[in-house]
């Protein structure tokens, strides 16, 4: 039996597959003035696996690299490796290389190829704010970022948004095919593949972060039911946003004073803004968890 | 000011219907609280209080006095106990207690409601609704909640003995410190705090003086926000610290 909390969330699934369409058609559009306008398939191609193959074999050194994560075992840290064992030994999953990045900042990432060759990093600072049951979900969440080849959706989502932007410029700075004759339809021709790329890289830039947010919420969902701890999560996501969405320690008596602190309405983002960003605001994502941790009882 | 805030509710209350005035708030938690029972393990304890900001004047004392007279002359009816505290921010705490407790739970909370949404007429009537901070009702977890604790408990001495020796003195160099000792303290108390200016509840679980228990508040606001108006905004979750009861 399956209760309405550990099924899949059906809304979400069908954003991402319609993101994902939208870019494919998107790329396809592209790739097709890019070959009317005489640039071949086969350039194309040649950059496209470029960038495939680097993104493959380095994005995971390049992340753990520049972020100064360090592999660390289960000496140095015990029970970050068994919270972890625990959780990937009840969902059949091969356990990911952990790795700590001194840093003050509570933040926690994964990378890797794929499920069998991945690393979790958390930093020193979500180690000191966190209990062990808040760790779990903040863990699983990144498990199930693993576990649902996150990393390449979004390397793979944003392959052509690299190349057209690539295009773009090196469009732009002159003269990159047919440098020597210079005749009318040629230069029209160069502009328009600049506009064109442009165009794509713009909305695959939005699409892209759409795709990402809602892998986010996935994530979330995921993490949730691997745990059985919503509101754990939701703790986690309160601690480690900062002051902005935390319960408050100060008094009510001590703040009664300000009495117009009352009237206004909280700050939110505007959509607007939310468009830009890879995550969704952390209150939706509370909201979403603590919808789960509703419908538990 | 208030003139606006008025028309303000007005508006806000036409759009949405499940924010009315103080007394339907507060009333809207007794039909409530059976289900926070059943779904939260969390029974009304029969105790709840009304803050208020005491002010100098004979206004106000005159106004503090018709409430200790209606209570006085309801408490034999509504079944309560009433007592007034001040605290040490120079508040004023009417506490009412529900004196029949053998008698259903939703009989005691209608009754300790009426008293406490009726002195807070009172005192909105003779113009110091400024003055009120807000009314707090205390509920008690059931033990089906702390034997999950229990269990908690258990599940965690299990893991440390699994983790070996090393994993004591390992955590400190980690990090990873004394945060879990908050969740062995065992949660007794959730204080559920009305808001006169916001118009809303929201949850208070006190670990000692200086801490609070988010997690369990988290876990109430994921059923209370469908049964009573909830404080979206966490960050309006002021705490009530050494409350009188």
């Amino acid at each position: 039996m399956q209760h309405p909390w550990q099924k899949r969330d059906t809304g979400i699934t069908v954003r991402i597959v319609f993101c994902l369409s939208i870019l494919a058609l998107l790329y396809i559009i592209f790739i097709a003035v890019l070959a009317r306008m005489g640039l071949g398939f086969f350039p194309i191609m040649i950059i496209s696996a470029g960038f495939i193959l680097a993104q493959w074999f380095f994005s995971d050194k390049i992340v753990l690299w520049s972020s100064g994560a360090k592999i660390v075992t289960s000496d140095q840290y015990p029970s970050l490796h068994s919270i972890i064992e625990r959780i990937v030994s009840r969902n059949n999953m091969p356990k990911p290389k952990i790795a700590v990045v001194p840093n003050r900042i509570p933040n926690a990432f994964a990378t890797g190829k794929g499920p069998s060759n991945s690393v979790v990093a958390v930093t020193t600072g979500i180690l000191e704010i966190l209990d062990d049951d808040e760790l779990e979900g903040v863990l699983a969440h990144e498990l199930t970022h693993v576990r649902n080849r996150d990393v390449m959706v979004i390397t793979l989502a944003s392959l052509f948004s690299t190349i057209a932007f690539q295009v773009m410029q090196f469009g732009y700075f002159g003269s990159f095919y047919n440098y020597g004759d210079r005749d009318r339809n040629n230069g029209g021709g160069t502009l328009i593949i600049i506009l064109v790329a442009f165009v794509t890289w713009l909305v695959s830039f939005f699409i892209i972060r759409a795709i990402s947010r809602y892998r986010e919420y996935s994530a979330d969902r995921g993490s949730a039911q691997m745990t059985g701890k919503p509101a754990k999560l939701a703790n986690a996501l309160m601690k480690i946003s900062g002051t902005m969405n935390q319960t408050p320690d100060k008094d009510l008596r001590q703040v009664e004073g300000l009495n117009a602190f009352f009237i206004i309405p909280a700050i939110s983002t505007s959509t607007f803004a939310n468009l830009f960003s890879t995550h969704p605001p952390v209150e939706k994502r509370i909201q979403r968890l603590l919808d789960m941790e509703a419908s538990m009882y | 000011m208030r003139f606006f805030k008025r028309i303000l509710n007005r508006i806000e209350s036409d759009i949405n219907p499940s924010k009315h005035d103080d007394s339907d708030a507060i009333f809207s938690l007794t039909s409530a609280s059976i289900s926070i029972e059943e779904k939260l393990g969390l029974q009304f304890s029969g105790i709840a209080a009304l803050c208020v900001k005491i002010i100098d004047g004979i206004v106000f004392k005159n106004t503090i006095k018709d409430c200790t007279d209606l209570l006085n002359v309801s408490k034999d009816e509504f079944k309560f106990d009433y007592k007034t505290f001040t605290d040490s921010y120079n508040y004023l705490w009417i506490i009412i207690t529900g004196k029949d407790m053998t008698t259903i739970h939703s009989d005691v909370i209608t009754n300790v409601a009426a008293g406490l949404s009726s002195t807070g007429d009172i005192i909105e009537e003779n113009g110091f609704a400024d003055q009120i901070l807000s009314a707090v009702f205390k509920f008690k977890f059931l033990n089906t909640f702390s034997q999950d604790h229990f269990e908690n408990k258990k599940f965690k001495s299990i893991t440390e003995v699994n983790g070996q020796n090393d994993d004591d003195s390992s955590r400190n160099s980690n990090g990873m410190n004394e945060n879990n000792n908050n969740t062995i303290n065992n949660v007794e108390n959730l204080y559920l705090i009305y808001n006169y200016k916001t118009n809303n509840f929201y949850p208070y679980i006190p670990l000692g003086y200086h801490k609070r228990d988010t997690t369990k508040e988290l876990q109430a606001l994921s059923i209370l926000k469908s049964l009573i108006s909830i404080e979206s905004d966490f960050s309006k979750w002021f705490p009530i610290k050494d409350i009188p009861f």
